[in-house]
């Protein structure tokens, strides 16, 4: 059984899920670079894919690295939490490969996903949109005028220091 | 110019935060005492447990350095233990995690011969049959751009020149605000999978506001403190919209509370304000969305 893990949490999570799972030789994990020596030295059996990227998996980008042929029995993602909030880029990706995916939480559970999930939290998100850029942008005005504000503050005082430090 | 230092590494001291934790604690102990690095001393900080924590680590451990703290400070307990330290490196512990036992000779050896490296970032893992058995030896450091405080080798100076891990902090970003400052200063920071920790994970978790509030507001501050302008005005736009966005989707408001409270102290923060070369700050890869992934 072919087994790809998109690593999207830590190693810790990810030796927590190799130690439930086993069978190393089936195992492929999706990581970025810097940790691909260390996975690599853990799992010796198991084939370590490179993200090339320094941003956070992009679900255009992991199918077009791990390739988007449906050849995965199972495609375990790694969360940070207990429910999977949070985590959407990640399980967009993970659906481009396969119909049906696993979330593997810091309980050490599964859950599992469909297409049709991805399809409703789509619709889902659509829908809140206009509540969200507007929220956002009423948010923005106030936040931008206090962190000027305290910018302004920042240099105002280090002008002042170094007034006095040239009269001192 | 790069930092580097003329401090040879010998003395190394092991410094473990804990609070309430007594039962992981003692295993970690049970383990660096048996350590063969010969000349390590190990401080305990406690963060004012309520349980016998004090009582059982004198009574089990008397060799080992304690100090009691009046109140549960947060990463504050750190830099106690961080000052109080009399070696030229420091390892930084949590009470649930414990390096491999030769780890501490390995980071020993990458500092001496590494003299601008600041930090040795050890490899981080959960102690699992295979995650203990298959470690590699002399596997050459690469340059990294973050750390994890539940195993990490400092040299002490570094704390001079590039400032302790910021208190206001209380849980969580505290070790990339200091990797970000210690690089600024000049130094490197070194991994290798060579230099292995282990780092027990809880059996149950239960939703905690703690991280997701915690995370959020110390990335605020992080921000503001560390990344040039451009970067800083940009990524606190991202972080308001990611606040909004995921409290709505998420249906909670401790991303919203978080953020009022970041804005709150905007101006004490921004005293502290010490923002990374630009030419570095490129080198880091903070992904700021990750943060919204700790509620529940």
């Amino acid at each position: 059984m072919r087994i790809l893990v998109i690593r999207s949490s830590s190693v810790e999570r990810l030796d927590a899920l190799m130690q439930t799972i086993g069978g190393d030789d089936t195992t492929e994990i999706l990581t970025h670079p810097a940790l691909a020596a260390s996975i690599q030295a853990s799992y010796p059996q198991a084939r370590v894919i490179e993200y090339p990227f320094s941003s956070p998996f992009e679900k255009d980008k992991v199918s077009q690295i791990v390739g988007s042929d449906k050849k995965y029995e199972r495609v375990i993602c790694l969360l940070s939490n207990i429910s999977g909030k949070g985590h959407w880029n990640i399980i967009e990706s993970a659906l481009l490969l396969t119909e049906k995916i696993e979330l593997f939480n810091i309980n050490n559970e599964f859950i599992a996903l469909t297409a049709n999930d991805l399809k409703r939290e789509n619709y889902r998100r659509i829908a809140l949109l206009p509540g969200i850029i507007s929220a956002t942008l009423l948010i923005w005005v106030p936040a931008l005028i206090l962190l000027f504000g305290a910018l302004a503050s920042r240099i105002l005082n280090l002008l002042l220091r170094k007034f006095q430090n040239g009269n001192g | 110019m790069g930092e580097k230092s003329i401090n040879k590494i010998t003395k190394v001291s092991a410094v473990i935060l804990t609070w309430n934790r007594k039962d992981d604690l003692v295993e970690t102990l049970s383990i660096l005492e048996k350590d063969p690095y010969p000349d390590l001393e190990i401080i305990v900080v406690d963060n004012n447990s309520s349980d016998d924590t004090k009582e059982t680590v004198s009574k089990l451990f008397p060799d080992v350095s304690y100090i009691m703290l009046k109140a549960n400070l947060g990463i504050t307990g750190y830099n106690a233990g961080f000052k109080a330290a009399s070696g030229e490196a420091i390892v930084t512990l949590d009470s649930d995690s414990y390096p491999h036992k030769d780890a501490i000779a390995r980071m020993v050896a990458m500092f001496n011969k590494n003299p601008d490296a600041g930090i040795i970032a050890f490899d981080v893992h959960t102690p699992t049959p295979k995650s203990i058995k298959n470690i590699p030896e002399d596997v050459e450091p690469q340059e990294v751009y973050g750390y994890h405080g539940a195993g990490a080798g400092i040299r002490k100076e570094v704390f001079q020149k590039a400032g302790y891990w910021h208190d206001p902090f209380f849980l969580y970003m505290n070790e990339m605000d200091h990797a970000m400052r210690v690089i600024n200063a000049g130094y490197k920071i070194l991994h290798s999978p060579s230099v292995r920790a282990f780092h027990k994970s809880s059996a149950v978790s239960r939703p905690s506001r703690n991280g997701a509030y915690f995370y959020l507001r110390n990335s605020f501050w992080l921000v503001w403190r560390n990344f040039p302008l451009a970067p800083m005005l940009w990524a606190t736009l991202q972080l308001l919209h990611l606040s909004v966005r995921e409290s709505i989707l998420q249906k909670t408001d401790v991303y919203l509370e978080a953020a009022k409270d970041a804005f709150l102290n905007i101006f004490q923060v921004f005293r502290t304000r010490n923002p990374i070369k630009s030419s570095m700050f490129k080198k880091f890869r903070i992904p700021l969305n990750l943060v919204f992934s700790r509620w529940e």
